[in-house]
């Protein structure tokens, strides 16, 4: 990212805030897939695997049932660390053009961090992975709950590493 | 029985003078040479060649063909496409001819614009200067005209089958349609910019939800998932933001051999009421009030004395580009400005937000397609 943009984001987003903590420790994922049963009453439609700027990142899209107006985009992004996940965060903040999209810190939302734009867009960090759910179909579905379910199955995961 | 058994457009690998381009179809598939070949090529777009206008201007295209026959009688003879192949004398070595050079009569690429063609060619011969010509074989092609060698990220070399970067024809077909009949880089590139705004929002639309964020250009350019929706599949879905358009026009034009960049500026900065890709409704955008960045497709060195092509947005054309009523202008071959200039700078962004509405010519790139 251009460094005067990332100079911008870090400022606006409060990255001294956040950058670099998180609740799971030093557990990292090393793997992450999608098989399909992972978002309840969705419907994976297809999945890419690719390398990003040394994330592997899992590409993904998701219909509601049969409905094919109601498609979500999941991404998912396995860095090496915390840093870098959050990094992975800030890159993907700078890829977004409203000015509008804030940090969350509701109770509930998933994560050790999150942005996101009403209940149409999330981009949160747990641990050492990063995912961003948004809408892709014309008919909008909110997005919270399944961020939250991605996050508790995450979540699971980093137990499990310990 | 005399037949084409095969036919090269591109036989000079390293010159686009003579002959036709490198290319491949998409990115898992290459076009091999010869590209028409007999019981094989059907279809025009079986047998894909694309010329450029610049190079080969002033000089003679030529096409090698092979001619086989199961007549051992046959030796020589002339072979032509009237008005299309120049006839000339071959012969038959065994039945075969191997490859000889035929001379393209006014092909397309001669007429100077941008454009498809399909032909379809009916080979004839004779036995002599005085006897008459017969139909034997008709073979047909899908010829492509850009207006130069094509432009990074699109590559010439290497050429072979890994390379993803040489022109795609599924590219060209849409570049080629969108611009056809244009006899300049600034008029391809607008025509290009034209025809992607258009897409909204039958196709695609400015991704309110999401924040407009990008979709189709994080990273690499995802052309085959941009195609893919083109084609009336889901590719990455419906929304798209100001990168993704800026790839998408800048990635089709430099197809066509024009030279734009995908660049931003910013960095946060109110907007002026606007009319965003897929929408009717004059609103900055999304009604969100400003933009941390945007992006465009750039000439030159990005800077503010130099023209961008905007498919993301059209904004007010008028006087004053603040206040109602609003013109549409969508923004090609426009200067990006000063503040005060009245140019694309002072359309797009507030007065206040004008100062940072910065050109950042270091974020300047042609985004790999894959």
């Amino acid at each position: 990212m251009h460094a005067a943009q990332k100079e911008a984001l870090e400022e606006h987003f409060g990255v001294k805030d956040w950058h670099g903590r998180s609740e799971s420790g030093r557990r990292v994922i090393k793997e992450f897939q999608f098989e399909g049963s992972e978002l309840k009453g969705w419907k994976l439609i297809k999945v890419k695997h690719a390398e990003q700027e040394g994330a592997k990142v899992i590409r993904s899209m998701w219909s509601h049932g049969d409905n094919t107006s109601e498609v979500l985009s999941v991404d998912v992004f396995v860095c090496g660390s915390v840093k870098a996940a959050h990094e992975a965060v800030l890159e993907a903040l700078g890829n977004m053009q409203s000015g509008a999209i804030e940090r969350k810190k509701e109770k509930s939302t998933p994560g050790d961090v999150a942005f996101g734009l009403a209940n149409t867009l999330i981009v949160f960090a747990r641990g050492n992975v990063t995912v961003l759910v948004r809408n892709a179909g014309p008919t909008i579905a909110p997005v919270g709950t399944i961020a939250r379910d991605l996050d508790g199955q995450i979540q699971r995961r980093l137990e499990s590493e310990k | 029985m005399i037949a084409i058994e095969a036919i090269k457009f591109n036989h000079n690998h390293n010159s686009a003078t003579h002959d036709a381009l490198n290319i491949r179809k998409r990115a898992t598939e290459f076009v091999h040479v010869p590209e028409w070949r007999r019981f094989i090529s059907v279809n025009p777009e079986d047998s894909p060649a694309a010329y450029a206008v610049a190079p080969t201007q002033g000089h003679r295209i030529t096409i090698e063909v092979s001619l086989i026959t199961d007549d051992p009688s046959a030796a020589f003879i002339e072979v032509r496409v009237e008005n299309h192949v120049k006839a000339r004398a071959v012969n038959f070595i065994n039945g075969k001819t191997g490859y000889a050079a035929f001379e393209l009569i006014n092909p397309p690429v001669s007429h100077g614009h941008v454009g498809i063609w399909d032909m379809h060619w009916r080979w004839e011969y004779r036995l002599g200067p005085h006897h008459p010509w017969h139909h034997f074989d008709t073979t047909r092609h899908r010829m492509y005209v850009l207006l130069d060698v094509p432009t990074d990220p699109w590559e010439q070399t290497p050429y072979n089958a890994g390379n993803t970067q040489l022109p795609w024809t599924d590219v060209l077909d849409y570049a080629c349609h969108w611009a056809s009949g244009a006899t300049s880089r600034d008029m391809a590139a607008a025509l290009v910019t034209q025809h992607v705004y258009a897409l909204g929002p039958a196709i695609m639309t400015y991704d309110c939800p999401g924040g407009g964020s990008s979709h189709y250009s994080w990273g690499n350019f995802d052309c085959t998932n941009f195609l893919d929706l083109l084609h009336g599949g889901i590719g990455n879905g419906i929304y798209v933001n100001c990168s993704d358009c800026a790839t998408f026009v800048s990635s089709f034009a430099d197809a066509l051999g024009c030279d734009l960049w995908q660049s931003r500026m910013g960095y946060s900065f109110g907007l002026n009421e606007l009319l965003a890709i897929g929408s009717n409704v004059w609103q900055t955008a999304c009604g969100w009030g400003g933009f941390s960045y945007h992006e465009v497709a750039w000439e030159g060195a990005c800077t503010a004395n130099d023209d961008v092509y905007d498919a993301c947005l059209r904004v007010d054309g008028d006087s004053d580009p603040t206040t109602a009523p609003h013109v549409a202008l969508l923004p090609q071959d426009l200067r990006f400005g000063n503040p005060g200039d009245l140019l694309y700078r002072d359309r797009l962004a507030t007065p206040a937000g004008r100062p940072t509405c910065n050109p950042q010519p270091g974020t300047r790139q042609r985004r790999v397609v894959i």
